[in-house]
């Protein structure tokens, strides 16, 4: 905490080298939100600015006594409901599907993957980000809950039907017929 | 083992913790194809599907750059627009100090064209049995004058000084040359007796705008102090 404290207050002064290791600590999470919640890569290349910029703006207001990723995350998944509403209201021309980033090429597992970022789109909203900040962030309950500002209990019961109506879109799919379930 | 206590187990297997009871959910497992295939599908997401969304999503090669280029000059153009308001309202004491002092100074005087102050002060100002004194206060109310203007002159040029000075570095190209203040004659003629008060009077008035002239000056300092160290453009 000491440390984010000052990599703040460097930054707070326009320190350009603290600006820099700012945007290079949490861009790979930021932007790994917002491709997944958006799900087209030059939205979440927007949008991930966006959110750093209002990081910037928005330092002084930083509570030093709370972890620096939960708050900067919580900029991001509020950036990412904006976006979507406001993409929601315009006319696009542009197949989203088709600018996402697609699993490795020649991949066995590019399928699935596939599907699971299919599945992850039918989800609600709430239960979408539920899942990318648990299972591709690894982020704990309780760092979500403060992400999102709900209670610890939401969060499990939202991440357990996320992760019910995936694996019933695999079902649905096809993509178990290959193996059996083995105990661990 | 029931279908609710299968999916228990299976949100635990989900977060990452051994499930413990195999034989009861084994046995369950072979008897509901529904669960079955739900641990089945959990055991291709958790092995296969997860590490492989897991993949650090990176931006392109030059997002990076552009958006701390971006962020570095969003954070001066801030610092130029609190830099303005501040020299707005530095500016706006100084004048509100000015026009203040002098409307106290006027007041104070005796004699002043105010017909309310003369009829006020009139019963507690002793008449004075020099006759001599009515010229001589008329005299000293022109040096009370030009003893406001030269203090509001320093300030100002106390003050307008580094600001010119700090656009001039800033932006040269935006900002002319710096304009020269009028000059003021000196106050250090010797004031008679009759006007002691009048001085007595400006210093009061001066002591009462210092706090505001100080209070823009430590302004300005701050705000160089706190300039960042980057040259804008």
């Amino acid at each position: 905490l000491d440390e984010e404290a000052v990599l703040v207050r460097r930054c707070l002064r326009g320190d350009a080298q603290a600006i820099q290791t700012l945007v290079e600590r949490f861009q790979s999470d930021v932007f790994g939100l917002c491709v997944r919640l958006l799900h087209h890569r030059h939205d979440a290349e927007d949008v991930a600015q966006e959110v750093f910029l209002r990081v910037l703006r928005s330092l002084k207001r930083w509570d030093s006594a709370r972890r620096l990723k939960p708050w900067i995350m919580g900029i991001a998944v509020n950036r990412c409901r904006t976006w979507l509403a406001q993409r929601h209201r315009r006319p696009e021309l542009v197949d989203y599907l088709h600018d996402t980033v697609a699993g490795p090429p020649g991949d066995d597992s590019a399928e699935l993957v596939g599907e699971i970022q299919a599945a992850l789109q039918e989800l609600r909203l709430e239960y979408r980000e539920v899942f990318v900040l648990f299972h591709e962030q690894g982020q704990p309950y309780e760092s979500i809950a403060l992400v999102l500002g709900r209670p610890v209990g939401t969060i499990k019961t939202w991440l357990h039907r996320a992760r019910l109506e995936v694996l019933d879109h695999l079902r649905r799919r096809g993509m178990i017929s290959e193996v059996g379930y083995e105990m661990p | 083992m029931k279908c609710p206590e299968s999916e228990s187990l299976l949100q635990r297997r989900l977060d990452g913790e051994a499930v413990a009871d195999h034989t009861a959910l084994e046995s369950h497992l072979a008897e509901c194809a529904e669960c079955r295939d739900r641990f089945t599908a959990a055991s291709r997401l958790v092995d296969e599907g997860l590490p492989a969304l897991r993949r650090l999503e990176s931006p392109g090669p030059t997002w990076t750059s552009q958006v701390i280029a971006d962020l570095l000059a969003d954070y001066r153009r801030r610092c130029l627009l609190a830099y303005r308001i501040r020299l707005l309202a530095s500016a706006a004491a100084l004048v509100a100090a000015v026009l203040g002092g002098w409307a106290l100074l006027r007041n104070a005087i005796p004699g002043a064209p105010t017909q309310n102050v003369e009829a006020r002060r009139e019963p507690r100002v002793k008449p004075s049995p020099v006759p001599a004194v009515e010229p001589s206060l008329q005299s000293s109310v022109a040096e009370a004058e030009q003893a406001v203007k030269s203090l509001g002159n320093r300030i100002a040029d106390n003050t307008v000084g580094p600001v010119w000075t700090l656009l001039a570095v800033s932006s040269p190209a935006e900002v002319g040359p710096m304009p020269s203040l009028p000059t003021v004659a000196s106050i250090e003629e010797p004031l008679d007796p009759a006007a002691r008060s009048l001085q007595e009077t400006g210093r009061g008035v001066s002591a009462g705008i210092q706090s505001v002239t100080s209070s823009a000056r430590r302004a300005f300092d701050f705000l160089l102090r706190e300039m960042p160290a980057v040259s804008l453009e």
